[in-house]
């Protein structure tokens, strides 16, 4: 077990570096660069902002640079926004996509696990068909219907909440649900769907039939193949959300880390791109190896070839 | 309703009005009739003003800007030798109170006022100003926007390397309160770049100090009426009164909030329940209802929307084709039924600048003329018209899409002629138009001085910002004239005679002036719109509403 | 009957436009922003075109959007997994290698850095769509054909000298089909939602073609003051999404009883 994780991590730290390493070349192969602007620099200012930049330099040197420095934990200084490194633009920006992202990713969980404990009691009663309809409604609602919609109803029609901006809690109010419904839906229909096939199975009946009372049935073997399901699936969903939302923040303007995903690459600022890219990864491949761990440790008997995900 | 293309204008007004559904019924009522403000009007309970800016500037340090976003917050946070006049832009004193121009217009005496001081307290000198001007012309800055001074003396040769001692620029401090600059040739609108963001002051003391990370919250110290407070990336900048200001008591607002909100919806939402006050650039798609409001006000500015036509390549290497296709526009319909922000039909590069140039009238609308011309050229009907590109990139608005949609159809309407659209995003479009990869592409250009010189200087080589591949001899000549001429009027002269050769040949198809418009809340006094969407907010003030 | 019923609806999306000669890119400036009336039922947008039309034109792209790159990642998916899974060893580690690395790239990022390359076109963006989509049909089939590989049937193929592709093609697709025509519906509404995103950050399909996404772009600016152009689209993209999510359900139960068998999706 010990071993397995180890080589995991190995694994995924060499998927780590391969991340950085394609970014690295694939930025450099979009055309246009950072300081290309619609009034034309001079050619020698041009110059002169590659070198500071240290973007003269042959390719591999620069890319030995940039491992180096990143080695040293710099990120480097953003080409769009001089006088401002990497690191300082994201961690200005992680709380808040954290925060919100957390909270969301709470709230969806208690709701979707909630509503999952409330139907399985009773399968096929008209609770779970219809909790199982409204759920599948939210589900497809993505932010960009229900961002502006909610906006449309609780801000401009009933004035009840902030349009955006982050002038208090009241403020997150709208920003948490938008995230939070699509996310509990499909949470509690992995719970409900995986308890289902679980209390379908003949061993469930069977330890029915012995006078094993359900509820502790479904605390104790139940749950946990519900959970797997969940994992792995809400694994890359939290490291997306963690790191911001792109529509939320666009919306709501919350001033977050998702919109550097879009921005940075629009700008082509080299830097704040590779900060964002190990941002992500890191916190994404983090997840999916705690995801991994929980797998194991929730079923040992797993085939080491299903571990994959 | 199945003829592609255009419907004829005509007049009317919404049809269907009365079977509308109950969504509609709801909006209708929250709408108010003309005349009315738009949203929220109970006047705020503090001093602050929230301005909308559009989008995170990218410094905050003059001598690296080179952008609107950055010089609205740089209008308040500094002062040059003079300043704008918030309405007719006309240069006031600022920190010199009075300038004097030799005889020959070559040699300006700035007198600056002995109570200047930086917001630490520490006195604002000539020396200051030399400083800052030298730091943006030296090659290692790098800035964006050092060819602004090469109006100096030798500035040129020094930001390119040529010329490395800093003594021969023209630009000298007699004394404290005293800065002579010299310049390489008479411009009448010196004093107008002397209180452009670029040409401000920036503190030496504080720059030795902390290096790049002098304009964080804190370490930022300025010369303006307002101060640097908080600066939370993406979030917020917020400025308050800075009492070492000068003239502190003409200064009302405590405190201006910049936000840096790109989203037009959310803005406009914002607008409407009164938690911006102010903001700038009207979203297009709003227009219609929103000009009738008294929140909205536009003027014209010194800016020209245009399509460039690349003449190496067929069909438009022919200036008749690009004739027939700038008289197939009807920009009138552009302008007031798509646009309608106040923009101008334009059918010169230059716009008018009054009391000082005014353009050759250029073509006009005849599509019957445009249909000759393309028959003439080979094209009878728009028949084996080559495929055309029109080249747009994308932008946080629709804008260049929605007119570029209006032209596709009045060009199919009018000649017959299917031109593709094709979008790209903004840093692969202007590779595409640096290495002139394209057909048709769209462009601005906004003037930095009242002077044909801004606009018409472009033309004189093939790539920088012309890129059309075209030069011409006679257009040259005529600009190199009224560029080293002294004598205003044959100056002018000049730039018309270039002006008419550039618009014969359209290598450029003017479309329209820009309009600078914006969204004022009733509380607000001293914000005007003017020609270069320039608003110092200094004087500005917040009335409350009486009940 | 269900099933019928859902393909109708679509069958009528995708000819609709046709039947009824609407025009979606006719301009008619003077109407610019016109409500919703007895001519126009959705109104007119901000250049006059007819709004009803935008959207049903619009619905049909984001649905043929979302079937064309479905297809691209379940074809790329279910060849990429059963491959993998059927090798083994050393190939196996590296192709899921290779899938874990595409994996972890920010999805935004890869696409405006495909889109830069070259002009906008519906190809390229069903393309770059369904290019990100087939890393988790990879990883669900590739699990589905290790444990398929051991049965018997294939063992007993393999043992009577039949080659890999054979074995693959005859033996181990016909056993995955179940699952990977659950996974493709389910895949559906993830693609189309995400193709409404790019739209919405207006690097969606090029003018004048306009996608659902694109025209909640739209909406979303005009909010304040003409709700409906963001409702009517909004309302038919929330629509298609429910039935294809529906239909997906229905074909989940009725083909197979996974478990854990899951829609999957990138959240924003």
């Amino acid at each position: 077990m010990i071993r397995r994780m180890v080589q995991r991590l190995l694994s995924t730290l060499l998927v780590l570096f391969c991340i950085v390493s394609a970014t690295f070349f694939l930025v450099r192969l979009a055309p246009g660069g950072p300081f290309d602007t619609e009034r034309a620099l001079p050619p020698e200012t041009r110059a002169l902002l590659m070198k500071q930049y240290g973007l003269d330099l042959p390719l591999h040197e620069q890319y030995i640079r940039y491992l180096d420095n990143l080695l040293h934990g710099d990120f480097g200084t953003s080409m769009k926004y001089p006088g401002k490194s990497v690191s300082e633009i994201l961690f200005e920006g992680l709380p808040y996509s954290a925060g919100l992202g957390g909270l969301a990713l709470m709230s969806a969980i208690l709701a979707g696990a909630g509503m999952a404990w409330l139907t399985v009691r009773r399968p096929e009663g008209s609770a779970d068909r219809w909790m199982v309809r409204i759920s599948l409604v939210f589900l497809s609602l993505p932010g960009i219907i229900i961002a502006p919609l909610s906006v449309l109803v609780f801000s401009l029609w009933l004035g009840l909440l902030p349009a955006g901006l982050l002038e208090g809690p009241e403020h997150l109010i709208l920003p948490v649900i938008s995230l939070a419904l699509p996310l509990a839906a499909r949470i509690f229909l992995l719970m409900r769907d995986s308890v289902r096939t679980q209390s379908a199975g003949t061993w469930f009946r069977a330890a029915i039939g012995r006078g094993i009372p359900p509820s502790a049935l479904y605390l104790r073997h139940v749950l946990r193949h519900a959970l797997a399901p969940v994992a792995a699936f809400l694994a890359p969903a939290s490291a997306a959300l963690l790191t911001g939302s792109i529509v939320i923040e666009t919306v709501f303007i919350l001033p977050g880390t998702g919109r550097h995903f879009i921005q940075a690459a629009l700008n082509r600022d080299l830097t704040l791109i590779l900060g964002t890219v190990i941002l992500y990864s890191t916190i994404l491949l983090l997840f999916n190896f705690l995801a991994d761990i929980i797998l194991m440790l929730l079923d040992p008997a797993r085939e080491k070839s299903e571990g994959t995900a | 309703m199945n003829v592609p293309g255009l419907k004829a204008a005509a007049p009317g007004g919404w049809p269907g009005l009365g079977a509308c559904s109950i969504v509609l019924s709801i909006v209708v009522a929250c709408c108010s009739p003309q005349g009315e403000w738009f949203g929220v009007t109970e006047a705020p309970r503090s001093e602050t003003l929230v301005v909308n800016n559009g989008t995170e500037p990218e410094t905050l340090d003059p001598g690296l800007m080179n952008g609107s976003i950055e010089g609205h917050i740089a209008f308040n946070l500094f002062e040059g030798l003079t300043r704008f006049d918030p309405k007719t832009l006309e240069p006031l004193p600022g920190v010199a109170t009075n300038w004097r121009v030799s005889d020959d217009g070559l040699e300006w005496t700035f007198f600056l006022r002995k109570t200047a001081r930086w917001s630490d307290g520490r006195p604002l000198t000539s020396h200051d100003f030399a400083w800052s001007w030298i730091r943006l012309l030296a090659p290692q800055t790098a800035a964006r926007y050092a060819s602004f001074l090469f109006l100096i003396k030798n500035a040129e040769a020094y930001n390119l390397g040529s010329l490395t001692n800093q003594q021969e620029i023209g630009i000298r401090c007699p004394d404290d309160h005293t800065l002579v600059v010299t310049l390489v040739r008479p411009a009448p609108y010196f004093a107008f770049m002397t209180a452009f963001y670029v040409t401000m002051p920036v503190p030496r003391h504080s720059i030795e100090r902390h290096g790049s990370r002098w304009t964080a919250p804190g370490n930022l110290v300025s010369n303006g009426p307002f101060v640097l407070a908080t600066w939370q990336m993406h979030r917020k900048i917020e400025l308050v009164k800075n009492p070492q200001y000068h003239e502190a008591d003409q200064v009302f607002l405590k405190k201006i909030i910049f936000l840096p909100i790109e989203d037009t919806g959310t803005v406009l939402n914002l607008y409407r329940r009164g938690d911006i006050d102010l903001l700038f650039d009207v979203p297009l798609e709003l227009y219609s209802w929103l000009r009738t409001r008294r929140d909205f006000s536009t003027t014209p500015g010194w800016g020209v929307y245009y399509y460039k036509f690349n003449i190496s390549r067929k069909p438009l290497d022919d200036v008749r084709v690009r004739r027939a296709l700038s008289l197939a526009i009807d920009r009138k319909r552009l302008t007031s039924d798509l646009l309608g922000q106040g923009q101008v039909p334009a059918f010169s590069f230059t716009p008018p600048i009054p009391g000082v140039y005014a353009p050759p009238e250029g073509t006009g609308y005849d599509p019957d003329t445009a249909r000759r011309l393309l028959a003439e050229a080979g094209y009878p009907d728009g028949n084996g018209f080559p495929p055309v590109q029109i080249l747009y990139n994308t932008i946080a608005t629709d804008f260049h899409k929605h007119v570029a949609e209006v032209l596709q159809a009045m060009w199919k309407q009018e000649l017959g002629i299917h031109l593709g659209l094709e979008i790209q995003e903004w840093k692969t479009y202007l590779k595409s138009i640096e290495n002139r990869e394209y057909d048709i592409a769209r462009a601005g250009w906004v003037g930095d001085f009242p002077d044909p010189g801004t606009f018409l200087d472009l033309f004189l080589q093939p790539d920088g910002n012309n890129n059309t591949g075209w030069t011409h001899a006679d257009y040259s000549k005529h600009v190199v004239n009224a560029l080293s001429d002294k004598d205003q009027a044959s100056r002018m002269r000049s730039f018309y005679r270039a002006e008419s050769v550039l618009m014969d040949e359209l290598p450029v198809m003017p479309v329209f002036f820009y309009a600078f418009s914006m969204l004022k809340k009733p509380w607000i006094e001293g914000v005007y719109e003017n020609q270069q969407d320039i608003h110092p907010l200094r004087s500005v003030r917040i009335r409350r509403a009486r009940k | 009957m269900k099933y019928f019923l859902t393909a109708c609806a679509f069958l009528v999306c995708m000819l609709l436009p046709e039947i009824l000669a609407l025009s979606a890119v006719e301009l008619d400036l003077t109407n610019g922003n016109a409500p919703p009336g007895l001519s126009h039922p959705f109104g007119q947008d901000l250049k006059g075109r007819d709004l009803f039309a935008r959207v049903i034109h619009g619905a049909r792209l984001s649905l043929m959007i979302g079937l064309a790159a479905t297809l691209v990642s379940c074809t790329i998916g279910t060849f990429w997994g059963a491959v993998a899974g059927f090798r083994g060893g050393k190939t196996d580690a590296i192709m899921m290698r290779i899938v874990d690395f595409l994996f972890g790239l920010p999805f935004m990022f890869v696409v405006i850095i495909v889109l830069s390359f070259s002009g906008r076109s519906v190809v390229l963006l069903f393309l770059v769509l369904g290019l990100i989509h087939w890393l988790t049909m990879a990883r669900v089939i590739r699990a589905e054909v290790v444990l398929l590989k051991h049965r018997e049937f294939v063992q007993a193929a393999r043992a009577t000298g039949c080659s890999t592709w054979r074995i693959l093609v005859r033996h181990i697709l016909p056993n995955i089909s179940d699952t990977v025509i659950v996974y493709m519906t389910f895949t559906i509404p993830g693609v189309i939602l995400e193709e409404a995103f790019l739209s919405f950050l207006g690097l969606g399909v090029p003018a004048p073609d306009a996608s659902l996404g694109t025209l909640v772009r739209e909406g979303i600016v005009t909010l304040s003051v003409h709700p409906w152009q963001l409702a009517f689209p909004a309302a038919f993209l929330l629509m298609i999404i429910f039935s294809v999510n529906i239909l997906a359900r229905r074909i989940q139960h009725s083909l197979t009883a996974h478990s854990g068998m899951t829609a999957s999706g990138i959240n924003h």
